[in-house]
């Protein structure tokens, strides 16, 4: 067990509570896809997960050293992509101490893994949005940490860099990195994530297997609006996919 | 009585001095020819002044009640009254200056007058000035328009007055006499000043080898200000037969212990301003010790006599006979007590006697003790 | 992919980097000795060279006479020195507080650290006079004035980089409220022109004293701050974000301001408040050598000591009046800093 965390609840003062009695954990080599409305607390549980903002209630046990992909940085300095990732390295230095010649090698290994070690000496500020959030993988692979957490890694890229950030997550799988992620899209937790935690409205959180969970009509609930899932089969293959619109498909006609 | 004896004084001073020094140079002005300012009849046969903003000063009373802000014209209207008598508040500095020199010992009634009336940067204090109900308000008038505003905006006089050069101290001179009825009393002070800068005259002279290089000190203990080329002490010093060293500067400037050595100067002045300052704050200074000045000990702090000696003042002509006595001691031999006892008595009609005026003698003869050193 | 990975070798320093500070080296000696040879009171440059080797027996020092040695060893070696110590502190100190706060348009002024020093060097004047009492009154107010700057800043919520900058704007208005009481009580005639010189920045009275306390000071919070280079880097990315990488940000928070009130404390203290320094030359060192606090600590420091050479020996040897240095560093400053500007916001 990488992670576990049991009865976490949270809320900011003075207000209600975001979540409550959320109970999930993660296993070795899983990816776990965090699902749930906006504003459901997902990027607050992981802020908890990393000890930055502390729980209300409840416990976490996890890994000491957890690798982090923010949503979207703005940094003011203009470092190089190779600075980025090896500042991932930090936890495994002290206060005083600077990157070694081995820190080094481990971050142009990180940025070899997600095929981006020819931008290394790129100014991190100049990159795409798809970029950026690939070099802040590499970063989290360089930490060497028991665990990665993604907040929405997807969010804001185009279909061609989703794809290409879904594939290197998938990758990592392989190579047994352990994945935490939140996703605004059912579909990548259907598509990568063996565990799912869903975070609905107070007190009612669902956690389990992909494949268990991820049913038409718990989704349908979750977002409010109608999904469902068919199964397309071509003689090659048979793919899963949601069709979540059609509720707007209903009102064209 | 007392200002009959102070007229035989001064003619028996201008004849001394005259006859003393320079028979043929001197041109004695007349008395009468000594209002270079405008003066003419109002309708309401007011008289109207023009004060040193070219404003007209309307007067519709005596003016028998007067506040002084400028520091300076404390001592000098009590120098034109002989007394504190039209002065009715002042400058507290005007009264620390008083203290430390022999103003106060000579009037001590001096210490009941406000000195409230003016706050920092000059700001007059409206209300404790209105308290006072003065007839007039002496007031700078090349400090901004601020300064004077307020006081005229409740109806009071003010006159504007500027600082600076020996012409303007003249005029300050006579606006007071004419406006507390003293005519004559200033254009003698003036001649005082006239005759005396003469007195000098075969000083300035001198080919400027002759003359020592000088440098005024408005500060010392916390960085050094020099006076600049426009200053009343560049004036008092080229006055007495100096060289003011500073002829790349105007005005008041920072400079620093390098530029001081470089410009090498054979007497140092010290401002009467700072406290404790010493002529050995120079002379055993690590760096200014290699001066010429401290090399020959001719480090002078300047005296407060009636007033400080280093801004114009009614004293001026004292102070330029002392400093030329420092700058030509060799050939401009000069009794300095006599001197200063006479002009004292004609200045404020007062005698020097007592404790604090022997400290002041002993101040003004150190020239010899610090060259015999 | 494996061929990329040979392309990239350690360590990173590279050619235009080491370029860069060849040539600072260079310019910061050449700077100093001309410094050394400029000045009011004219010395023939070979003296000035055969007064500085004397010792080593390298020169022949003939016709070197006592005042130019004293010239060159009692004021213009410590003022030199003073500005190249105090000028690679300010870089330094500038450098690491832009990134602590992730703002490049910060300087050392920001923490009220300069107000509180201003008024302890004022109140000392006022009170006591003596070089001695304004340097140690400046350094101790200056610490102070960061000392209610945290306490300040921690009654609130937590202390987070937005309360450490509010509460260091409260704390700086506060002690500038204060200096300016000090100078509406200031004796008008002999204390307050000497507080207003002082508080506009001067090297004239430098001596070894003040090169002591300041070389100390730069030293030991250099130190601290180039041990926390890397750590730095990763505060640049904010306190969350640093947090989650696994830093103790809290512990390099204090740790970075404590290094650099030390220096600022002490500068303010030297030569009164001396504004730009500290904000522009991170600048120009980054654009030299890229934010990376490996080398950006190094190249603030370089140009810093540079640039306030080069300010101070105008201010002494320009014209007969000392010119105040803060006249001539925002002279310089504000059309520099437009340009540095213009090169790292306005072109992206």
């Amino acid at each position: 067990m990488v992670l576990k965390v049991t009865n976490a609840g949270f809320h900011y003062s003075n207000s209600e509570w975001l979540f409550r009695n959320l109970s999930f954990q993660v296993r070795e080599g899983e990816l776990c896809a965090i699902l749930g409305p906006n504003g459901c607390g997902k990027s607050t549980l992981l802020k908890a997960l990393l000890h930055v903002q502390p729980l209300i209630e409840g416990q976490i046990k996890g890994p000491e050293r957890i690798g982090h992909v923010p949503q979207q940085l703005e940094i003011p300095f203009d470092f190089k992509v190779i600075d980025m990732v090896l500042m991932g390295r930090v936890s495994h230095l002290g206060t005083f101490a600077t990157p070694t010649k081995k820190d080094y090698e481990v971050a142009v290994k990180a940025l070899n893994e997600i095929g981006m070690a020819y931008f290394s000496d790129r100014i991190f500020k100049s990159l795409s949005g798809g970029e950026r959030q690939l070099v802040l993988i590499a970063r989290a692979i360089a930490g060497e940490s028991d665990l990665i957490l993604l907040d929405e890694p997807t969010a804001s890229l185009d279909l061609a860099n989703e794809i290409k950030v879904l594939n290197v997550l998938q990758k990592l799988k392989k190579n047994g990195v352990t994945i935490l992620m939140t996703t605004h899209d059912p579909e990548h937790a259907f598509h990568i994530a063996e565990t799912v935690l869903l975070i609905k409205p107070i007190g009612n959180c669902q956690f389990g297997l992909a494949k268990e969970i991820l049913t038409d009509s718990i989704l349908s609930e979750l977002y409010n609006v109608p999904i469902r899932s068919i199964k397309v089969v071509s003689p090659e293959e048979s793919v899963t996919v949601l069709i979540k619109y059609d509720g707007i498909r209903e009102r064209m006609r | 009585m007392n200002k009959k004896s102070n007229i035989s004084l001064l003619s028996n001073y201008l004849l001394t001095a005259f006859f003393r020094y320079f028979s043929g140079i001197i041109l004695l002005i007349c008395l009468s020819q000594t209002f270079l300012f405008a003066v003419f009849a109002g309708d309401d046969n007011d008289t109207i002044l023009l004060d040193q903003l070219n404003r007209p000063i309307q007067l519709d009373r005596k003016v028998e009640r007067i506040v002084t802000i400028p520091m300076p014209a404390a001592s000098i209207l009590i120098g034109i009254e002989q007394g504190v008598k039209s002065l009715s508040a002042m400058h507290p500095e005007s009264l620390t200056a008083a203290q430390r020199g022999l103003l106060y010992e000579w009037f001590p009634e001096l210490l009941s007058l406000p000195t409230n009336v003016v706050g920092r940067g000059f700001v007059p204090n409206v209300e404790s000035i209105l308290k006072i109900n003065p007839d007039l308000v002496i007031q700078w008038g090349d400090r901004g328009e601020d300064l004077i505003a307020p006081l005229e905006a409740v109806g009071l006089n003010v006159l504007a007055v500027r600082y600076g050069t020996e012409n303007d101290t003249q005029t300050w001179l006579r606006l007071f006499g004419n406006l507390i009825g003293e005519q004559q009393r200033v254009s003698e002070l003036i001649d005082i000043r006239e005759v005396t800068y003469d007195r000098l005259e075969v000083l300035r002279m001198l080919p400027e080898d002759q003359k020592p290089k000088v440098l005024y000190l408005l500060r010392a203990k916390s960085g050094f200000q020099a006076a600049g080329k426009d200053t009343f002490n560049h004036y008092s010093i080229e006055t007495a037969g100096g060289r003011n060293v500073t002829t790349e500067i105007s005005g008041f400037k920072p400079v620093n212990t390098e530029q001081i050595l470089a410009w090498d100067p054979d007497v140092i002045l010290l401002n009467s301003f700072e406290k404790d300052l010493s002529p050995d704050f120079i002379i055993d200074d690590p760096l200014l010790s290699l001066t010429s000045a401290s090399k020959d000990k001719r480090v002078y702090v300047m005296p407060i006599g009636g007033y400080r000696w280093d801004p114009p003042s009614l004293e001026s002509p004292l102070a330029w006979l002392w400093l030329a006595s420092l700058f030509h001691y060799e050939s401009f031999d000069l009794d300095m007590k006599l001197e200063t006892s006479e002009l004292m008595m004609l200045f404020y009609g007062k005698k020097l006697e007592g404790k604090k005026a022997a400290a002041f003698f002993d101040q003004l003869s150190a020239k010899n003790a610090t060259l015999q050193r | 992919m494996l061929s990329e990975t040979n392309t990239l070798s350690f360590p990173i320093i590279n050619s235009q980097t080491t370029l860069f500070f060849l040539i600072a080296i260079t310019l910061l000696i050449i700077v100093t000795i001309t410094a050394l040879t400029l000045g009011r009171y004219y010395i023939q440059p070979s003296h000035v060279i055969g007064i500085l080797f004397e010792n080593l027996a390298l020169h022949n020092t003939a016709g070197v006479n006592d005042i130019e040695r004293r010239v060159v060893e009692l004021i213009r070696l410590p003022r030199v020195l003073l500005s190249l110590v105090a000028g690679a502190g300010l870089g330094m100190a500038g450098a690491a507080l832009q990134s602590l706060f992730r703002n490049p348009l910060v300087g050392p002024d920001i923490l009220g650290i300069s107000p509180g020093a201003a008024f302890g060097g004022a109140l000392a004047i006022m009170l006591f006079g003596t070089s001695v009492a304004t340097v140690t009154g400046a350094f101790i107010f200056g610490l102070l004035a960061i000392v209610v700057v945290i306490v300040v800043a921690k009654s609130g919520v937590g202390t987070t980089t937005l309360t450490l900058v509010l509460s260091g704007v409260v704390v700086g208005a506060f002690f500038s409220a204060l200096v300016s009481l000090v100078i509406f009580m200031a004796d008008v005639e002999s204390e307050l022109p000497s507080i207003l010189y002082w508080l506009l920045g001067s090297f004239a009275s430098a001596n070894f004293n003040k090169l002591l306390l300041m070389s100390v000071t730069v030293v030991v919070g250099g130190l601290v701050l180039f041990g926390l280079r890397y750590t730095l880097n990763v505060l640049t990315l904010g306190d969350q974000e640093a947090a989650s990488l696994g830093i103790n940000v809290v512990r390099i928070r204090w740790l970075t301001l404590a290094a650099v009130t030390i220096i600022v404390a002490a500068s303010v203290a030297v030569a009164g408040v001396i504004g730009w320094i500290g904000l522009i030359v991170p600048h120009i060192a980054r654009m030299f050598v890229g934010p990376d606090h490996k080398y950006l600590l190094t190249a603030a420091a370089l140009i810093g000591a540079i640039a306030l050479i080069l300010v101070d020996t105008i201010c002494r040897s320009l014209t007969a009046a000392e010119i105040p240095l803060s006249i001539v560093t925002a002279i310089a400053g504000a059309p520099v800093f437009i340009l540095v500007l213009r090169r790292t916001i306005g072109m992206r």
